[in-house]
């Protein structure tokens, strides 16, 4: 005991602390790089997780916008002025109410249809967000029970599985989907179902990382050893362990997914006329871009404050809950 | 494993990358129904039918028809012929193909000579304004969907302004935008990267012994530091390179840029299915070489990653 408290008393009298140096600080400190720590450098650790813990800013920030958006396309039919899809020639191009010539009865001015555009951006809204969240869900629904085959399995169909998705990931996604939508036919379920499985991979690679290593874990052998099926085990021992990563990396993949849907309905391959889409409006908007800017800007604002919410929101969700998975930023 | 195994493994991942896809195709097309009435116009007879299927060999049992298909793409590149312009598939795409490098380069270019710097410099001063601004740059950099900064950048620079052209490739000057367009991503990681490498680096304890012997920061950053820096940085500029190629559909509808992107989205209206399928199996080769030429510049600076 005497013995110990020399040791930590002179490991302690060696840090920067006892030295009266300020303290470099380090977001995510290697613990193989760092000798035992000492009592200061444990008490600091601690203190750090608890500073990360807290919920900051920027999380606060991009969780009231999230929060905005959902609602905005929960409640667009009581919120939307018009309808989406109702056309009124005399009002073609009216510009935003704050310009000459707008008016209050269309915020954020008509489009070449003479549709009210805050309408069509509001119903828009519910279509990233349904894309959007049933493709994270497929792909990870998908990507976690591939990746916990190939981890448990192993043998020919885990390698067949991971060589699937490193061929997937070899490959630019958004050519392989207008492939896809060129035998088709564009057209809402394709366009999830395309989504959905661009994020298989991510999902698997982690899961079966994850399973490979809980695998040898004790609690896992114990189950095993006692006569735990299969199964059992994956259900009732390791999936559960994986909920944290997975959620994780759905929030990351749920911004990429939007983006996708966006980018395929702004070439005309995604949401066909005429249902509102953020990406379609930015589309159809651009010819007529040298009269009524309002048309193509507006949506172009939404698709980007969403996805800077959700990245944000999904990068903080990582590092508070799982720092491992810095590198699998999309 | 020795390099010269390593490289052999990559090479076999690479063809079996392209044989997946080529399967993929070759049977998307057989299970989505008849291809010859999916290539002919609604106002095709029986007879042009009958016509194009003994024509496509589309008579003959599948799996004659995979072997065909597959050797014909791989080792002719020969892809059909153009429903629209009456010239081989593979000679249309080829045609676009110097735009796309072009423009591709240009950004793999400015991705580089921007973000790199901009990424030292923010490390260098790291926790001041500059700092700040470089990293919030690069935030908004990388959540912009490319086709939306093409957009406002036409309607500002090109529209309001005046100042630059922006539709089509028919002087340099048409190159500025849409290059910009399809680099700002590049160029927000490749700063948010380079920034986060050197901060990696500057605490390791050869730059104590760099500071200690008596070299400026100036000389340690740039002797020491740098180097060390380098390694996931050129990783990541090989998978950007890539993307680059792959990913410049929307920025070259935006500008109208002559490429093979805009070639493969104009041909899926024009239903010219031969011609997308050509772009599609041409984009994954192209990618499926730089994906290996990477990995094995890769393997051969950093030894320790042949064994993972």
């Amino acid at each position: 005991m005497a013995a110990d408290r020399v040791a930590v008393d002179r490991l302690a009298a060696d840090t920067p602390v006892a030295r009266g140096e300020p303290v470099p600080v380090t977001r995510r400190p290697h613990a193989t790089e760092q000798p035992a720590p000492s009592l200061e450098q444990v008490a600091q650790l601690v203190a750090r997780r608890r500073r990360t813990l807290r919920i900051p800013g920027v999380a606060w920030a991009s969780a009231a916008l999230l929060l905005a958006i959902v609602l905005a396309a929960i409640f667009a039919p009581a919120l939307a002025p018009q309808s989406p899809y109702e056309q009124s020639l005399l009002d073609r191009l009216t510009p935003p109410a704050w310009q000459p010539g707008g008016t209050w009865a269309r915020p954020l001015g008509a489009d070449d249809l003479g549709r009210d555009v805050l309408s069509r951006l509001l119903y828009g809204s519910r279509i990233s967000l349904l894309v959007g969240f049933s493709a994270a869900l497929i792909g990870m629904v998908l990507g976690t029970s591939l990746g916990l085959l190939a981890g448990y399995l192993g043998g020919v169909v885990g390698d067949t599985i991971m060589l699937l998705a490193d061929a997937q990931l070899a490959l630019p996604f958004l050519v392989l989907a207008i492939g896809a939508i060129a035998v088709v036919g564009p057209s809402l379920g394709l366009l999830i179902v395309l989504a959905g499985i661009s994020g298989w991979t991510s999902y698997a690679r982690v899961t079966r990382g994850m399973v490979l290593s809980l695998s040898e874990q004790e609690f896992v052998v114990a189950a095993r050893a006692v006569g735990a099926s299969t199964t059992r085990l994956l259900v009732r021992h390791i999936a559960p362990n994986l909920v944290a990563t997975v959620v994780v990396l759905a929030t990351l993949q749920l911004a990429s997914v939007i983006l996708l849907e966006s980018t395929l309905s702004f070439l005309g391959l995604g949401v066909q006329p005429p249902d509102p889409s953020w990406g379609s409006m930015l589309g159809a908007g651009r010819e007529y871009l040298n009269t009524a800017w309002w048309i193509s800007v507006f949506p172009g604002l939404a698709l980007m404050v969403t996805i800077l919410a959700v990245s944000l929101g999904g990068d903080w969700l990582r590092d508070a809950l799982d720092p491992t998975l810095a590198h699998e930023r999309l | 494993m020795s390099l010269s195994a390593f490289v052999l493994r990559r090479v076999v991942r690479g063809i079996f990358t392209l044989w997946l896809v080529v399967t993929v195709v070759f049977f998307a097309l057989r299970l989505s129904g008849d291809p010859a009435t999916l290539l002919l116009s609604d106002s095709a007879t029986a007879d042009d039918v009958a016509r194009l299927r003994e024509q496509l060999g589309l008579n003959q049992p599948l799996p004659v028809q995979y072997a065909t298909f597959f050797s014909r793409v791989l080792l002719g590149a020969d892809f059909g012929q153009s429903l629209q312009r009456r010239a081989p598939a593979g000679a249309v795409v080829a045609e676009r193909i110097p735009a796309t490098l072009t423009l591709a380069l240009a950004a793999f270019a400015l991705t580089i000579l921007v973000g790199i710097p901009a990424g030292i410099a923010a490390a260098v001063r790291r926790n001041t304004p500059l700092d700040r601004l470089a990293m919030t740059g690069a935030l908004l950099g990388q959540v912009t969907p490319n086709f939306f900064l093409g957009i406002v950048l036409v309607l500002v620079v090109g529209l309001w302004l005046r100042w630059l052209p922006t539709s089509g490739d028919a002087t340099w000057a048409h190159l500025i935008l849409p290059a910009l367009t399809l680099s700002a991503y590049g160029i927000a990681s490749m700063a948010r990267l380079t920034r986060s490498a050197l901060l990696d680096v500057v605490r390791k304890d050869y730059m104590r012994t760099a500071h200690a012997k008596g070299l400026s920061e100036r000389a340690a950053i740039s002797r020491h530091a740098l180097r060390n820096a380098a390694i996931p940085v050129v990783t990541v500029m090989g998978i950007q390179l890539g993307h680059l190629l792959g990913g410049a559909v929307a920025t070259e509808i935006v500008f109208a840029w002559p490429g093979v992107g805009r070639l493969a989205v104009q041909s899926i209206f024009l239903r010219d299915y031969p011609v997308v399928q050509a772009v599609v199996l041409t984009i994954a080769g192209v990618y499926v070489a730089i994906n290996l030429l990477v990995d094995v510049a890769y393997g051969w600076l950093d030894p320790k990653i042949r064994y993972t």
